[in-house]
């Protein structure tokens, strides 16, 4: 038996477990899974407050309709995925309004201290920092099938046909979705930054 | 494969020549080693693909716990779900007997019912094959081989 089966096996008795009530079971799947979703909830709203609840619901659905899952149609990390995409659309629709991860990021001076990795500011990590502040408007900026496309495939590392899954569309509308959010990243980035350069 | 072609298959399979189709592999070489265009447009998907993994992410850590430890409500589940999830449990040994169990119960609620009722299917006949026996039994003449003996 393959680790990754011996994962879903046990992952599958967990899930039974937590059918029938038990805590044990929940906060395993919790600890197993809960990064990743927050992750993918930050990614796709920007904004801390708001990933942080869109977590918790996801985990509070996961305790309700656990008996909802079945282990032959989905993985549970497919499942909980799909739970939290719904629920960040949901409340993207909802709030209608797309907060960009750079002006709205709630990640404090600390921690951007530590991603910099250092006290050494060279005009390479400067620009390196610009890129990476752009880009993340331009991620903001995305339509959502888009952004949803790329963060599942770049960031949680799902294969086209799992974020398909999730998302649910056709593998041939996801590839479409991720082929038109790298393009415009690429032109945000590359094409741009040419066209700042001719104009200087 | 042309240019448009290899950058349409990085837009949508990624950068990482792992994601991209085996069969294709000598074609994109073939490609990447005679246009530059086509390398540079890889190279720049590459660190596109890089610069996005190094967008950094708050440490939920505090938040798993506390999610962990929240307060739950009751799980509302039926008694006809709780039958359900209990005769096909997602894994376990259950798995194969339970569903078996389920199967088998027609078959012994059937022989519980013939065992006090015939619902009067073939008796009539029977009864009158036996009186036919009985009939053709009494005709036969026995008495050449009581001679013989």
């Amino acid at each position: 038996m393959t680790a990754g089966s011996t994962d879903e096996q046990q992952e599958a008795e967990w899930m039974e477990a937590l059918c029938r009530g038990d805590r044990r079971a929940y906060q395993s799947i919790v600890a197993q899974h809960s990064q990743a979703i927050s992750h993918y909830a930050f990614r796709m709203l920007g904004n801390l407050g708001d990933a942080e609840d869109i977590t918790q619901e996801t985990f509070l659905r996961l305790w309700l309709k656990a008996d909802q899952w079945q282990a032959s149609k989905a993985k549970l990390t497919t499942w909980l995925h799909r739970i939290a995409h719904n629920l960040c659309i949901d409340f993207m629709r909802k709030h209608s309004r797309l907060r960009s991860l750079d002006e709205t990021s709630e990640l404090d001076g600390d921690e951007q201290t530590n991603w910099q990795g250092g006290e050494q500011e060279s005009t390479e990590r400067e620009q390196q920092d610009e890129r990476l502040k752009k880009l993340n408007i331009a991620i903001s900026e995305l339509p959502e099938t888009q952004r949803s496309a790329l963060m599942l495939c770049t960031y949680s590392g799902f294969s086209n046909q799992e974020a398909a899954d999730i998302m649910t569309l056709s593998v041939k509308a996801l590839e479409s979705a991720l082929a038109r959010a790298r393009r415009n990243l690429r032109t945000i980035l590359y094409e741009d930054a040419e066209e700042e350069k001719q104009t200087t | 494969m042309n240019r448009q072609d290899f950058i349409r298959l990085i837009e949508e399979q990624g950068s990482d020549p792992k994601n991209w189709p085996a069969g294709l592999r000598k074609q994109i070489d073939l490609l990447l080693a005679k246009d530059p265009q086509a390398a540079g447009a890889l190279a720049e998907y590459q660190e596109l693909n890089s610069l996005l993994l190094n967008i950094p992410a708050p440490d939920f850590s505090q938040l798993t716990s506390q999610i962990a430890n929240q307060e739950l409500p009751e799980q509302d589940v039926s008694a006809l779900d709780a039958l359900m999830n209990w005769l096909f449990p997602a894994a376990g040994p259950g798995l194969v007997w339970r569903p078996a169990l389920l199967a088998c119960l027609p078959l012994v609620f059937g022989v519980v019912m013939s065992n006090y009722f015939t619902f009067g299917v073939g008796t009539d006949q029977l009864q009158q094959n036996w009186i036919d026996e009985l009939a053709m039994l009494s005709l036969s003449d026995y008495s050449e081989n009581l001679i013989e003996l």
